[in-house]
């Protein structure tokens, strides 16, 4: 913990984030804040110490919008995360465990959803639900399981090898309590990691579709319809088009932010690489090699893994990047959301 | 006139240092202490390392993964990464102080007068670039070589004496079209070509078969005898040791447990550790016919270093003293030294 | 490499199929009545039924999927359902404009991100990097409509320097200053979108190659950083980078529906959005075909590039 409060970046993430949360939450709480308080002679107002950030073009306080819209935005991302952790999850383990054609199927899934420009797909799908806050989260998170379906599967491949979990099998527990209760704690830490650049991409990917007219309608409004409704008058106001996006980049950026610092601190097996450093090094079961395979078998009929002796000191950092560099395009797409492309 | 002086002290000390270089070490290193700052921990790998080698001497540094001898080496060719700190009384290497010099002067000594080879030789070339341009890219720098044609007949030379047959078709060739043996020997070639005064082997048999690991060893001992040059070779094998080395020292938790002749070591080891390893040696010659024995428990960590001698909680004679202080040195004979409290 | 290449393309007509496939369920479960689009509620029954005839909208799914097949491979798009114009004459008209603004926009950005990701991948940690990186971070994390507003406001409006909205100038449709001044912020915006990403791209490829083993033996015999960096680094940089180039192909038509809708240029992204809110469904279907189909044949081009680019895949 306390290198994660050194890291600056990363704790304006956290706090931002706890903030922001804190005020979609507890804004009812503020009466004078009325999002829907029409006041026509009051229109179109820059911002003033009655109007934070000036009034709309019905004459309702934008402040107020704005944290009532940040309440849609956000709950949209965290539900269309959580949709999409599920799709991801349950694939990733079904194809991670089962391998073969389950396996085989999956994976091309995975390519074919995630070759296909996202916006379009998106869009498309959209016109096959009706239009509404439900539909948007569920097409959102349809759209956004691909990259934890990969990360889950290879991580489940990974703990499928370990010795508990095949003792599991061995004494024949039912697959799926070996999967719920042995290979999901154990690929617990990598969903939520990778569950918050998700927030980040589903967030994008609303404000996008709501820009376009195609997410969040009337009178309901979220971060991307207030940019969307703001293009009109962004002669006349300008702050208008301002603190939504603002807010947008905040958050996205935070969760992105918060990603990429939970992989490094949250991760087990960097955990684990730097409590026995050395014997880490010296290969994956570090704990049962002797003196013996190390020193006297050098020309044993197993040539050596090239991580055999590698850099002593120096591997743990290097792991704990490279599963950082490797995650971060297996995260592209998610990022990408709310571009262009 | 008043310049004199001075130029003939400087012409008698030159003098003095040539008379010293038949007999003076090629390369010697005093109080190695290497430590890497990591995320806020100190990791100490390498906890002052005395050495000495000859010229044309071959000198075996066995250890196992984390003992610090691969780090030593690198932090004598300056490889080390830059969350390493390297402290040392001083690293002399060809008359040359190698702590005084700059980061340049340094690097320009890698590869002429010093030159390492690694490990696994699979990813030790550039995939992209065929073995003819990657070696006259290294004749160009560390060999002063300028034309085509010059280059080409120097590559085609080195190729053959590593025994490379067909050299003229290898040069065209890329990484991943030769087998494993022939990069590491493209390596060595490589390494080779300026002729340096020491080479730096980092385990360059471990990731090959059993049978090439043989030719390459034996092809390291003639171009040693060719090109007069040192290797200190770095290895967790002890076999490998006994097939070349002329002098051994024994690494462990970055500390410096024996070193002497290979003889001292094979037939008068005096540390539980060297025995240790003896035992733990498949076939060979020595006590042939026995159960190989494994050493109990794992390797100390870097991060927290017992106070006392490293290799104490596994010594089957450890005392409490030895939990408690560092041994110092004992000499057993001449070059044969020793640091155990109780042998 | 002749194989190779032979066998990716083998590999892509499936694919290729298999999209118009799902492209064509995903049409068909829409839950609209696509003859909605083309009746008037004053219409009778009668009236209606014969216009679902005449549209073939009675047939089986799997003669509809193949007639509809069959007119694809003709260049044969249907027509509009609501303006009843050609959409392959649509098509014709509007790609050049995507391409227009596209290619340059992704070059552009291509070509900056090299140097920009070579540089904070060599210099990790130090401020060139933190400097880069923060700015990708910021990047991705903006959205791009939101960027294109601020440019908007600060170029079309406060400064009234350039013009904000379509391609000409009514009445100037042959004038390249006029079409240059309408580029520039939507170009400007594009490039914003892609640097970031693609910067990120060159940066861990960068990181990456540097922790290579070749990199320290590099070292080892005496290569200096910006040799190593300039002969070794920087072109096992490029070989990735270059399969960006060839999935980048579908972008160059559907890459820029944000942009155009706020721009209001004249190409395919905003005829797209249009045709969604529409309802236009075979305006969506052709996109969505024609989309899904460039990234097969952009695929099959990255491969085809990495071949001839990458030895370990050419002497195959």
């Amino acid at each position: 913990m306390l290198e994660f409060c050194s890291d600056r970046q990363a704790a304006f993430a956290a706090s931002y984030l706890l903030l922001i949360f804190l005020i979609s939450i507890l804004v009812f709480l503020f009466r004078g804040l009325d999002p829907d308080k029409i006041d026509v002679l009051h229109k179109l107002q820059p911002p003033s110490p009655l109007h934070w950030f000036g009034t709309d073009n019905m004459g309702r306080d934008y402040f107020a919008r704005v944290l009532y819209g940040g309440q849609v935005s956000l709950l949209v991302g965290v539900l269309a995360m959580l949709c999409s952790v599920l799709i991801g999850v349950t694939v990733g383990m079904l194809s991670g465990y089962f391998g073969g054609l389950i396996d085989g199927f999956f994976m091309r899934l995975v390519d074919i959803f995630l070759s296909i420009p996202w916006l379009i797909m998106v869009t498309v799908f959209g016109l096959l639900f009706k239009k509404g806050l439900l539909s948007i989260i569920l097409v959102i998170g349809i759209f956004s399981w691909m990259d934890i379906a990969r990360i889950v599967r290879s991580e489940v491949l990974a703990v499928k090898g370990r010795e508990y979990v095949q003792y599991a099998d061995f004494i024949g527990i039912p697959p799926l309590s070996v999967m719920t209760g042995h290979i999901l704690p154990a690929v617990f830490s990598t969903i939520i990691t990778a569950s918050t650049s998700t927030i980040a991409g589903a967030i994008m990917t609303e404000s996008a579709l709501s820009f376009l007219g195609l997410g969040v309608q009337q009178p309901m409004s979220s971060w991307g319809s207030l940019l969307q409704q703001s293009q009109k008058y962004l002669q006349n106001a300008p702050y208008m088009a301002l603190l939504p996006g603002i807010l947008i980049i905040l958050t996205v950026y935070s969760f992105n932010k918060l990603g990429d610092i939970l992989r490094v601190f949250a991760e087990p097996r960097v955990r684990a690489g730097e409590e026995d450093m050395p014997r880490e090094a010296g290969g994956k079961s570090g704990n049962e090699e002797t003196a013996q395979e190390k020193c006297g078998e050098g020309r044993a009929e197993n040539p050596p893994r090239k991580d055999k002796e590698r850099e002593e000191a120096e591997i743990p950092v290097r792991e704990a990047s490279e599963r950082k560099e490797t995650e971060i395009s297996a995260r592209e797409a998610s990022e990408k959301r709310g571009k262009d492309e | 006139m008043s310049e004199n002086p001075e130029k003939n002290i400087q012409k008698e000390q030159e003098a003095e240092k040539r008379k010293d270089s038949a007999s003076s070490p090629l390369l010697e290193i005093r109080g190695l202490h290497v430590s890497f700052q990591s995320r806020g921990k100190k990791l100490r790998a390498v906890r002052g390392i005395d050495l000495k080698l000859a010229p044309g001497e071959i000198l075996g540094l066995v250890g196992e993964s984390g003992s610090g001898k691969s780090v030593a080496m690198k932090a004598v060719m300056n490889l080390l990464p830059e969350n390493a700190r390297v402290e040392a009384d001083s690293i002399h290497l060809d008359h040359l102080e190698l702590l005084s010099l700059s980061e340049t002067e340094r690097r320009k000594l890698c590869g002429k007068t010093v030159s390492m080879i690694f490990q696994d030789p699979m990813t030790s070339l550039d995939p992209l670039m065929n073995v003819g341009g990657q070696l006259a890219e290294v004749l160009r720098r560390n060999a002063a070589l300028r034309t085509k044609a010059e280059i080409r007949e120097r590559s085609l030379d080195i190729l053959k004496k590593v025994g490379i047959p067909a050299p003229e078709e290898r040069l065209r060739q890329y990484p991943h079209e030769l087998s494993g043996g022939m990069r590491q020997r493209i390596l060595i070639a490589m390494a080779l070509c300026s002729g340096p005064k020491l080479l730096i082997a980092d385990e360059p048999t471990t990731a090959l078969d059993v049978t090439i690991q043989a030719q390459i060893l034996s092809l390291l001992d003639e171009l040693r005898k060719e090109f007069q040059s040192s290797i200190i070779l770095i290895t967790h094998d002890m076999g490998v040791v006994a097939s070349i080395c002329q002098r051994i020292a024994i690494l462990y938790g970055g500390l410096i447990m024996e070193s002497g002749s290979a003889e001292d070591i094979f037939y008068h080891a005096g540390h539980p550790y060297t025995r240790a390893l003896l035992r733990a040696v498949p076939g060979g010659d020595i006590e042939e016919g026995k159960r190989l024995l494994s050493i109990e428990g794992s390797p100390p960590s870097l991060m927290e270093l017992p106070k006392g001698c490293p290799f104490a909680p596994r010594c089957e004679k450890a005392e409490e003293r030895c939990f408690r202080e560092l041994p110092g040195r004992t000499t057993l004979g001449e070059g044969h030294e020793l640091f155990c409290h109780n042998p | 490499m002749a194989k190779y290449i032979a066998k990716r393309i083998l590999k892509a007509v499936p694919l290729l199929l298999l999209i118009t496939v799902i492209c064509f369920v995903l049409m068909k479960l829409a839950p609209y009545d696509a003859v909605d689009a083309l009746t008037r509620p004053d219409m009778s029954q009668a009236e209606i039924d014969r216009i679902r005839e005449s549209y073939g909208l009675n047939d089986p799914v799997a003669v509809q999927y193949l007639r509809w097949l069959n007119n694809l491979l003709h260049g044969n798009f249907g027509y509009s359902l609501l303006s009843h114009t050609s959409i392959k004459y649509d098509l014709l008209i509007r790609i050049p404009n995507t391409i227009l603004l596209m290619l340059p926009s992704y070059l552009t950005a291509y070509l900056l991100s090299i140097p920009l990701g070579l540089l904070a991948g060599s210099r990790r940690g130090k401020w060139p990097d933190k400097l880069i990186d923060g700015f990708c971070s910021i990047g991705i994390a903006t959205p791009t409509f939101w960027f294109a507003m601020l440019l908007i406001y600060a170029f079309g409006y406060r400064m009234k320097l350039l013009p904000i909205l379509g391609m000409h100038t009514v009445g100037m449709e042959k004038s390249l200053p006029d079409l240059l001044r309408h580029f520039l912020l939507p170009y400007l915006v594009l490039i914003f979108s892609f640097l970031p990403d693609l910067t990120r791209f060159v940066r861990s490829s960068a990181i990456g190659q540097w922790k290579e083993d070749y990199v320290l033996v590099q070292k080892a015999f005496g290569a200096g950083r910006s040799e190593i960096l300039f002969r070794h680094v920087a072109r096992n940089v490029l070989i990735p980078l270059i399969t960006k180039l060839g999935m980048a192909l579908p972008l160059l038509v559907t890459g820029a529906v944000i942009t155009e809708t706020v721009f209001s240029w004249p190409g395919i992204g905003s005829y797209f959005v249009k045709a969604v809110q529409a309802m236009d469904y075979p305006i969506v279907m052709s996109v969505l075909v024609l989309s899904g189909s460039l990234v097969i044949l952009g695929n099959l081009l990255s491969d085809i590039l990495y071949s001839i680019v990458d030895p370990r895949i050419r002497s195959t």
